[in-house]
């Protein structure tokens, strides 16, 4: 059992590499003037150039090379003082590092991302954690029942329900459903994500629960991660969405760890090959 | 194999039985007849829903078999409804892991004939209770979201809190900051925590100036002996602050403050000490500090004497970044600036300029107190200490702010006695004489989105609801809408904006630059009635200059010669702009133009509109929305073509929105279009000097016209908008200005109570349809089992 | 003359699929779909609104210049153009625009010109002509994410399956890294950063429903792997290449075909989410995710309008993805090759 828990958590290693690489991809790899025009429309070429240098996209991408330092960079400008820097001043090295130091940056308004998330993480998760108790609950529920009395009347409603609930995009849903009152809007979010009625999936709903959130928020004014989100996204702000990209793979992977240690918790079989493997 | 077709049906019985060691499960289902049971085993309690279905499938099977189908099966292979991919196959090792396990620990299930109908009674108990015990919890689960949905007050306290005042704000305040305050939440809030020298009266119009932290009403004078500037001629004021003026309560004071009765202290009081003239003095040199991007800084350049040299100096030394440079260079007097005492002052202007005395209106002459200043330093955005009428209590961000009232404030700020006609009859003047303010906290949600605004008000727990952008007015006037309020009191306050709103073209830009035909041509392809009718009713009025009605200068018989609607002239004109039909001749294609607009829900329609207008002369429209913060952005660093742009008034003089085409303007925020006209200009440096007189008003028309002609901007609508109020919220008189309102306003919180209780109560069709649903639950279960029991006892 | 290449290329696409279903038709497997399929009147009708969809969606993408030179005009405008357009809203079937509180429902101007069984929104438009052509945006979607994530998946996959070891080791770290993002803030951060059109748009799902499709492509292969035709084609000393696509494939399209519909019906729903938080598609598109947020602000009047918020909803996303769902679980319960009851 051991073995395989320490198995499973050095896999966490390669995965949030992975996740990295991927967030870096995204965010780097593109022209840096290209990113500040998407980020100022139609600005004139300095403004542009400006904002590459205070985001630090005029640095080489991966290595610091001597030769490097002479190159005209982004921001149109030849940086003599990157020769002097280490090899590993570059966009990669620095944002790993910033990683590695949980340092998430500041926002457009210099206010430090990971102050707003510890001001966000009570609001949020007194609408997610209830929400996602309740799911539990019903997708069992509703998965016994259906299961118990196959094939007559409850069963095919059930299942037709489950599949109509599935099928109802989700706005329509906040929307609908805040119309009535704020406690049915629970009871609505709650009852969609129950549709799914395999009780194995609860840890993959997780996602889901994060997708609902940002809209829910918005409807009950609560400032939460959901909101943050939004706000990030509608300022164009990277930071902040680079900082709940992270978050969010963090969380999801961590629940998956969980789903999986306790897979093995039950299964003395998974502990035996562990043990010989 | 010739059995009797009266068993060949469902109607197995499921027995569940969970074993405590290890885990193990099992079920076992008997055929009718009792003659043939299946029994599958599994360790995996999470596999329940495999299990049954496993076990359903071999019954399945059996059944087949039983009615000469094919042989009895044994089954092999893993059943359908639990795909490996979906068993949380997260990563490879647990995948493996899990599949290896899944394969050894299937259900494995045994068939064989019983003998067991003994037990069958016993069965069916222990099968369903676990079902019951879950369709309990289910029933216990609803029934609580049921209760939370009963009480759905969104505050912590309760309706019926007396003084207590709830309203809404559309986005997070940005600072607090007299001197940074820009944006419309934030004044909002700065203009209800900051007192001035000056303000306007609440109920008069046209707008009357009257004293607030001055002692007497402003007089000035032209003087020729103003100190340090003998011998010229100024423009000159003279005020004298009250001497029961303090700030509110604040830890910064602490620093300074000593208790003089025990000296050892280190810390004093956290008293808030008097106001001075030293406050004021240091709100107008904040004003010339680029550093903070002061809103003020206009109303002072180069009318306050000296002012421009102490910001070039102050910049100057701003730029060096030498910190002693810049305290030396804030010590530095204003030469328009004369401090006489501590509570007098006297301010020299080169000429009657009235954004002189409107910046004494203003929050950005709020005072500033030097201590709390450096005690804050960078937070001074939320923790500003002001003098005003309430200060913050509770601020978080996006969420709420409480505001809460200020102890230190003056008690002699009394609610008018007079008004205009008609104000006492429209209960304006029901609290004539009351110390103000009249509440005692203001709670403040920060509510991003327009439905959740309208139906927090709609159930009563919003005393106020400020329509700026959304909801349409045309269909607020639907006959029921208008009973339900009617009915319950709901009283709607047209507030006539101090607002214009238009395309303003970049004229840098290559396309607008020096092709006045192409901009009329703009302005001639837009519907604007057929805009407010359809998208805008009842919110907007069309607007023919910049200047909307109440101010100067306007005229309500003034048609601008390019505010109609008119396609074939704009066709005219864009052939002789260069581009026939629209074609770009450069390109061959559709002539494109960029627009620039705020992001707002449900603006597709009209977008809609704008792109086929455009189309219908051949150009093509292309919009693209931004966050005003972006918006604002690209506004002052202007890059844009095109931008959707409005202004609003912060004093009710017409010369705001003049200002914004005035040339030497250029670098700074109050500038559009890039509009540079010499006939305009002079113009305006002369209207800007003159008090509000017929003259003046020839003036502002003669500019009107020049715009409307040359068209840096195609002016669009002047906007109304409305206060809802409920029936127990006090009279109040919107102001377009709309600041400093809160200390006027009262609540009847008894009144708001029970109107909240009535109104929130579960509806009778609310209870029906939970019941109702119960019931139908109730009935499809008791028909499945029925359906389930018949089939066991069609075949025993 | 681009419009003309254009449409004979939709046209030539639309023709091949038609083609393809109807050889599948008179095929043996088809025979045997086909009588699987019938036995569930459900997956029946949920085959025949999906092919209505397709078609209108489909007839939606021809693009013709319009008179005025400046837009193109669909075949669903050239109909729609046919139903008369009203001043403003219009409830379904309603003899008379919504009025206000101070107008006279029998002025002549206040009628409806026509019959709208969905009604109209605020330009007067039929609330059906915005749901057909929201149909066109939801059919691009799909077919750009699934031109994107098929031929990832399914080589990435069979890769995987195939060549096992090192190979598989890294697929598998590929697509548990992807699947550990939550999709929403991969799609958010995507578009955020290379923009909003639809064909990021596609790009950004395509990346991310590719994993599902390798996974089962991955188990499919692990197990045919050993199957006696491919190792006796392995035996013979065909080149891998030749046996991944001539033996492999073939038999991986039940898996394909079943691996369509839920990504499919998930694809639609995600479009509505997206625009509904603002990165989807833009002020001014057509989806039916965008008739739904500019028509929310609708709901909170009284009385409300609902009709452009149901249109879009029930009559545009719901029972398209209803069929899909269903129609996805008889395709799958069809094609099952294990199935032989």
């Amino acid at each position: 059992m051991r073995a395989y828990i320490v198995r499973r958590l050095l896999y966490f290693i390669p995965v949030w590499l992975g996740v990295f690489l991927l967030t870096f991809a995204i965010f780097h790899l593109r022209a840096p003037l290209t990113l500040a025009a998407v980020q100022l429309p139609q600005a004139p070429l300095d403004r542009l150039q400006a904002w590459v240098r205070n985001n630090v996209y005029h640095l080489p991408r991966c290595f610091n090379l001597p030769g490097d330092a002479n190159i005209e960079r982004a921001d149109g400008r030849v940086h003599p003082e990157l020769a002097r820097q280490s090899l590993f001043h570059s966009q990669f090295f620095l944002s790993a590092g910033a990683l590695l130091r949980f340092d998430l940056g500041t926002d457009r308004t210099n206010k430090p991302i990971a102050d707003s998330l510890g001001e966000r993480i009570g609001p949020t998760l007194s609408i997610m954690l209830p929400a996602f108790l309740l799911t539990a609950l019903f997708s069992l529920a509703l998965a016994l029942l259906s299961a118990y009395l196959k094939d007559t009347a409850l069963d095919r409603v059930l299942v037709f329900a489950a599949i109509a609930l599935l099928s109802v995009a989700l706005p329509a849903y906040i929307i609908g459903a805040q119309y009535v009152s704020e406690g049915w809007l629970l009871i609505a979010h709650v009852l969609r994500n129950s549709a799914v009625p395999v009780l194995t999936q609860l840890s993959l709903s997780i996602p889901f629960l994060i997708t609902g959130s940002v809209l829910l928020e918005q409807y009950f004014g609560i400032p939460g991660m959901g909101d943050l989100l939004y706000a990030g996204l509608v300022a164009q702000d990277f930071q902040v969405i680079k900082a709940l990209v992270y978050l969010g793979a963090f969380v999801y992977m961590l629940s998956a760890l969980a789903t999986d240690i306790l897979y093995a918790a039950l299964d003395p079989r998974i502990r035996l090959e562990a043990g010989a493997g | 194999m010739g059995v009797p077709s009266r068993h060949c049906a469902s109607g197995w019985i499921l027995n569940v039985k969970v074993r405590p060691s290890g885990l193990r499960v099992q079920l076992l289902a008997r055929s009718p007849t009792g003659r043939s049971s299946v029994e599958c085993r599994s360790t995996r309690l999470w596999y329940i829903s495999a299990l049954i279905s496993e076990t359903v499938a071999q019954v399945s099977s059996q059944e087949l078999s039983a009615c000469g189908k094919g042989p009895p099966q044994r089954f092999s292979t893993p059943p359908r409804m639990a795909p490996l991919a979906a068993i949380g196959a997260t990563s490879p090792p647990a995948a493996t892991a899990i599949s290896a396990s899944w394969m050894a620990g299937r259900p494995r299930c045994s068939v064989f004939p019983l003998q067991f109908q003994r037990h069958r009674a016993k069965a069916n108990v222990s099968s369903w209770r676990v079902v019951k015990y879950f369709i309990i919890g289910l029933l216990w689960a609803v029934f609580l979201a049921f209760c939370l949905a009963c009480n759905n007050n969104p505050y912590p306290v309760s309706p019926a809190s007396a003084g207590v005042f709830f309203t809404s704000l559309d986005e997070n305040p940005s600072t607090v900051d007299p001197q940074r305050i820009s944006d419309v939440d934030s004044h909002f809030i700065g203009s209800y925590i900051h007192d001035t020298l000056f303000e306007f009266h609440y109920l008069k119009r046209p707008f009357q100036v009257i004293p607030s932290m001055a002692d007497a009403p402003p007089v000035w004078r032209w003087r020729s002996d103003f100190p340090g500037l003998a011998g010229r001629r100024v423009y000159a004021l003279r005020v004298r602050l009250r001497s029961d003026l303090r700030f509110a309560d604040d830890e910064c004071f602490a620093t300074t403050n000593f208790d003089s009765s025990s000296p050892s202290s280190s810390r004093g009081s956290a008293r808030g000490r008097s106001i001075t003239s030293d406050d004021l003095i240091l709100a107008i040199k904040r004003s010339a500090d680029d550093r903070l991007e002061p809103f003020g800084k206009s109303f002072l350049m180069d009318k306050l004497i000296g002012f421009r040299e102490f910001h070039e100096r102050l910049d100057g030394a701003v730029e060096s970044a030498d910190a002693a440079r810049i305290a030396a260079a804030y010590a530095r007097t204003i030469a328009g600036v004369h401090r006489v005492d501590e509570r007098t002052l006297e301010f020299a202007y080169a000429g009657p300029f009235p954004k002189a005395l409107y910046f004494f209106t203003n929050v950005s002459s709020s005072p500033v107190p030097a201590e709390c200043l450096k005690y804050y330093r960078d937070s001074y955005d939320r923790k500003a200490v002001a003098s005003g009428a309430f200060r913050i209590r509770e601020w978080r961000d996006h969420y709420r702010i409480v505001l809460e009232r200020n102890p230190n404030y003056r008690t002699d700020d009394l609610y008018p006695t007079e008004g205009m006609p008609g104000d006492r009859e429209r209960g304006l003047l029901a609290a004539a004489g009351r110390p103000m303010p009249l509440l005692n906290e203001e709670r403040l949600r920060i509510i991003k989105r327009g439905p959740p605004r309208w139906r927090l008000f709609e159930q009563g727990y919003l005393d106020l609801y400020r329509n700026r952008l959304d909801l349409q007015e045309r269909l607020m006037q639907s006959p029921r809408l208008l009973a339900a309020y009617a009915e319950r009191g709901v009283r709607k306050n047209p507030e006539l904006e101090l607002t214009v709103f238009g395309w303003s073209f970049n004229l840098k830009d290559p396309l607008f630059e020096n092709n006045p035909e192409l901009r009329r041509a703009i302005s001639l392809i837009v519907d604007r009635e057929h805009i407010i009718e359809l998208f805008l009713p009842g919110r907007a009025i069309i607007a023919h200059g910049p200047v909307p009605p109440g101010l100067g200068g306007y005229d309500a018989e003034y048609r601008a010669p390019y505010s109609r609607y008119d396609l074939d002239e704009a066709r005219r004109l864009l052939r002789a702009a260069g581009y026939p039909d629209g074609v770009d001749p450069a390109t061959g294609k559709a002539l494109e133009i960029q627009l620039f607009d705020r992001a707002a829900a449900g603006r597709s329609p009209l977008y809609r509109y704008y792109i086929e207008q455009f189309a219908k002369v051949g150009l093509r429209l292309k919009i693209e929305e931004l966050d005003f913060p972006s918006l604002n952005d690209k506004m002052h660093s202007r890059e844009y073509q095109k931008i959707h742009w409005g202004w609003g008034a912060d004093y009710p003089d017409p010369e705001i929105f003049l200002q914004l085409f005035y040339g030497p303007n250029a670098d700074g925020t109050y500038y559009e279009s890039q509009y540079r006209n010499g006939e305009y200009d002079a113009l305006y440096s002369k209207i800007a000097q003159m008090p509000p007189s017929p003259e003046r008003d020839a003036l502002i028309r003669r500019m009107v016209a020049r715009l409307a002609v040359d068209l840096p901007k195609v002016f669009l609508f002047h906007r109304v908008s409305h206060y809802f109020t409920q029936r127990w919220t006090a009279s109040l008189q919107p102001n377009p200005l709309g600041y400093r309102e809160m200390k006027y306003w009262d609540v009847d919180a008894r009144g708001r109570a029970a109107a909240t209780d009535e109104w929130n109560r579960t509806t009778l069709s609310g209870y029906l349809t939970v019941v109702g649903g119960a019931i139908a639950f109730a009935l499809l279960a008791w028909i499945s089992v029925r359906q389930f029991r018949a089939r066991a006892r069609r075949y025993s | 003359m681009e419009w003309l290449l254009y449409n004979t290329a939709i046209g030539a696409g639309g023709a091949r699929c038609v083609f393809a279903l109807w050889r599948l038709r008179r095929s043996d497997r088809g025979r045997v779909l086909r009588e699987r399929l019938s036995r569930s009147r459900a997956a029946r009708v949920s085959l025949y609104v999906l092919a209505i969809y397709a078609a209108v969606g489909f007839v939606a993408l021809l693009r013709f210049p319009a008179a005025d030179g400046v837009r193109e005009v669909t075949p669903i405008d050239l109909v729609f153009s046919l139903v008369p357009r009203e001043r403003s809203y219009s409830a379904p079937f309603a003899d008379t625009i919504v009025l206000a509180a101070d107008e006279d429902a029998s002025a002549p101007e206040n009628q409806t010109a026509g019959v709208h069984p969905l009604g109209t929104d605020v330009s007067g438009y039929d609330v059906l002509y915005g749901v057909c052509k929201g149909c066109s945006t939801a059919l691009l979607l799909v077919i750009g994410t699934m031109l994107v994530s098929f031929p990832l998946g399914l080589f990435l996959g069979v890769c995987a399956g195939y060549f096992g070891g090192f190979v598989d080791d890294v697929v598998q770290w590929l697509y548990t890294t992807i699947a550990s993002i939550p999709w929403l803030l991969f799609v958010m951060a995507f578009l955020l950063v290379f923009g909003r059109s639809l064909f990021w748009i596609c790009l950004a799902f395509g990346l991310t429903s590719w994993v599902e499709l390798a996974r089962l492509v991955r188990g499919e292969t692990l197990k045919l792997r050993e199957a006696p035709y491919v190792r006796s084609a392995k035996a013979i000393g065909l080149p891998t290449w030749r046996i991944l696509l001539r033996h492999l494939l073939p038999n991986l399209s039940h898996v394909v075909v079943i691996t369509f519909t839920l990504p499919a019906s998930a694809i639609i729903l995600a479009e509505s989410v997206l625009t509904f938080i603002g990165i989807g598609v833009q002020a001014g598109g057509t989806s039916w995710g965008r008739m739904l947020v500019d028509s929310q602000v609708e709901l909170v009047r009284n009385p409300p309008i609902w009709w452009v918020f149901a249109g879009a909803s029930l009559v545009g996303i719901l029972p398209l993805v209803l069929a899909l769902n269903i129609a996805g679980d008889a395709l799958r319960d069809a094609l099952d090759p294990r199935a032989d009851l």
